[in-house]
């Protein structure tokens, strides 16, 4: 052993986390060893409170710390709109936008014939029990532009389109600030497709 | 190191690291072929829409040390209605993954790839691709070395004449009832009428396949003798066929 006991089992539990190889683990390590015992106190109970308090909300499938989340119960939301997102990572992306006012929900997940994952493993049935308690005017369909996101949009809007509720998918085109010379021709072709009037 | 051209249909996206993606194609000149799409997954990539599964382009692959890595990608064919449609996108997942499961990496085939590519083209056309589905898994598996014997009993080699007859993939095709009753319960009971649309599917063209008809029982039966004739050959769970016999139900719906 060329660690004493402790800092070989840090090393070990980092080496765990994404991205970080032994040499990084050990980098880390010694870091943490060097920082004020103050700070290294607030890391560990930073990482103890995220995992213990943070959960899924109740409604939308968001992560959350209060139950339900700040979204669904904020004042200033309008209830009629409801964004269909993949995950809680694309909802921070949508309200980074500024320009959603909407509810959300987070399906956690999407469907994948390739991988095997079906309606029923993703939460399709909670999103049905929503909009049939009513109130939501539109559902915007949020997923991913590749082929499990747009296979699972196909499959909502069959499922949510008899209910008599607004269904829309978010537009696929060239890119803000890119060029059009450079954009492959199916992005290109979904563009045209989705033209509006200026 | 060297950099190889050669056009192929993607069959699957495997995500790698943070923005990259490793692509699956099964290419006209070196069969199956996996390599590495820098960046794919952002969304300003020049890869990010023409690796898409079920596209069929010219690529350009550089052979590095470890995984090969795309060079550059030109669109021949996109396939988008193969992704706008549920139903058409359930059969092509399912001839994807049955290609990907059944090849090795660097074995040409051309008779897979024309397959392949012609299924493509046809499928977004045909009101219930059903029979092309028993074609296109008829077909593969004959490509694959694994023909099913079908003009004769495959234990006593008789003329199977009869109207009942048995289907056995341990044993390698179609059996006469006597046959069948000497291996046990392992042999499906088709009619013969099942046997002889199995032997014109895959002969007919597949472009006109769509004229081909039959009974919900001989639709039945087929199902049923192909999906054990590729479960004991193929010997690996196909994660599609699942949602494919959920969307199949529901039939086509343009939304």
């Amino acid at each position: 052993m060329i660690f004493a006991e402790p800092i070989a089992r840090l090393i070990e539990e980092l080496t765990k986390l994404p991205g970080v190889g032994p040499k990084t683990a050990q980098r880390l390590a010694f870091h943490v060893l060097k920082a004020p015992a103050d700070d290294v106190r607030k890391l560990a109970r930073a990482l103890i409170e995220a995992k213990d308090k943070v959960r899924y909300c109740s409604i939308c499938g968001n992560i959350t710390d209060i139950d339900p989340c700040r979204i669904c119960s904020g004042s200033d939301r309008d209830r009629g709109l409801l964004c269909v997102v993949e995950e809680p990572r694309d909802v921070i992306a949508m309200e980074r936008t500024k320009e959603f006012k909407g509810l959300y929900h987070v399906l956690n997940g999407v469907i994948s014939p390739m991988e095997g994952v079906g309606p029923d493993d993703i939460r399709i049935k909670e999103l049905l029990a929503r909009i049939r308690d009513g109130g939501v005017k539109e559902v915007i369909l949020a997923t991913n532009p590749n082929i499990e996101g747009e296979a699972t949009a196909m499959y909502i809007s069959r499922l949510l389109k008899p209910l008599g509720v607004r269904v829309t998918r978010i537009a696929h085109g060239v890119p803000v600030g890119g060029e059009l010379e450079y954009a492959d021709e199916v992005t290109l072709a979904r563009a045209l497709e989705g033209r509006r009037e200026v | 190191m060297s950099l190889y051209k050669t056009e192929g249909i993607v069959l699957r996206n495997r995500d790698l690291g943070e923005a990259d993606r490793i692509v699956t194609v099964y290419t006209r000149e070196r069969g199956k072929v996996r390599a590495v799409a820098k960046g794919a997954r952002r969304p300003r990539s020049r890869f990010v829409g023409s690796t898409l599964v079920f596209t069929y382009a010219d690529f350009l692959i550089f052979k590095g040390k470890g995984l090969d890595n795309i060079s550059q990608v030109s669109i021949i064919e996109p396939f988008s209605r193969l992704r706008s449609d549920l139903v058409s996108m359930a059969y092509a997942s399912y001839m994807a993954e049955l290609v990907d499961i059944s090849t090795e990496e660097d074995e040409k085939n051309d008779s897979i790839f024309l397959l392949l590519l012609t299924a493509f083209q046809v499928l977004p056309e045909l009101p219930d691709p059903e029979m092309l589905r028993f074609a296109f898994e008829a077909r593969l598996m004959t490509y694959l070395g694994y023909k099913p014997v079908l003009d004769r009993c495959a234990t006593c080699g008789g003329n199977p004449e009869a109207a009942e007859l048995a289907f056995d993939a341990a044993t390698g095709g179609v059996l006469c009832l006597e046959c069948a009753g000497a291996q046990g319960d392992g042999a499906i009971k088709v009619s013969r009428g099942t046997v002889e649309l199995l032997k014109r599917i895959l002969n007919h063209d597949l472009r006109r396949i769509g004229q081909l008809k039959a009974s919900v029982e001989v639709r039945r039966q087929l199902d049923a003798i192909l999906k054990s004739h590729i479960d004991y050959h193929l010997d690996r769970s196909l994660k599609s066929r699942e949602f494919l016999e959920m969307v199949r139900h529901t039939g086509r719906a343009t939304s």
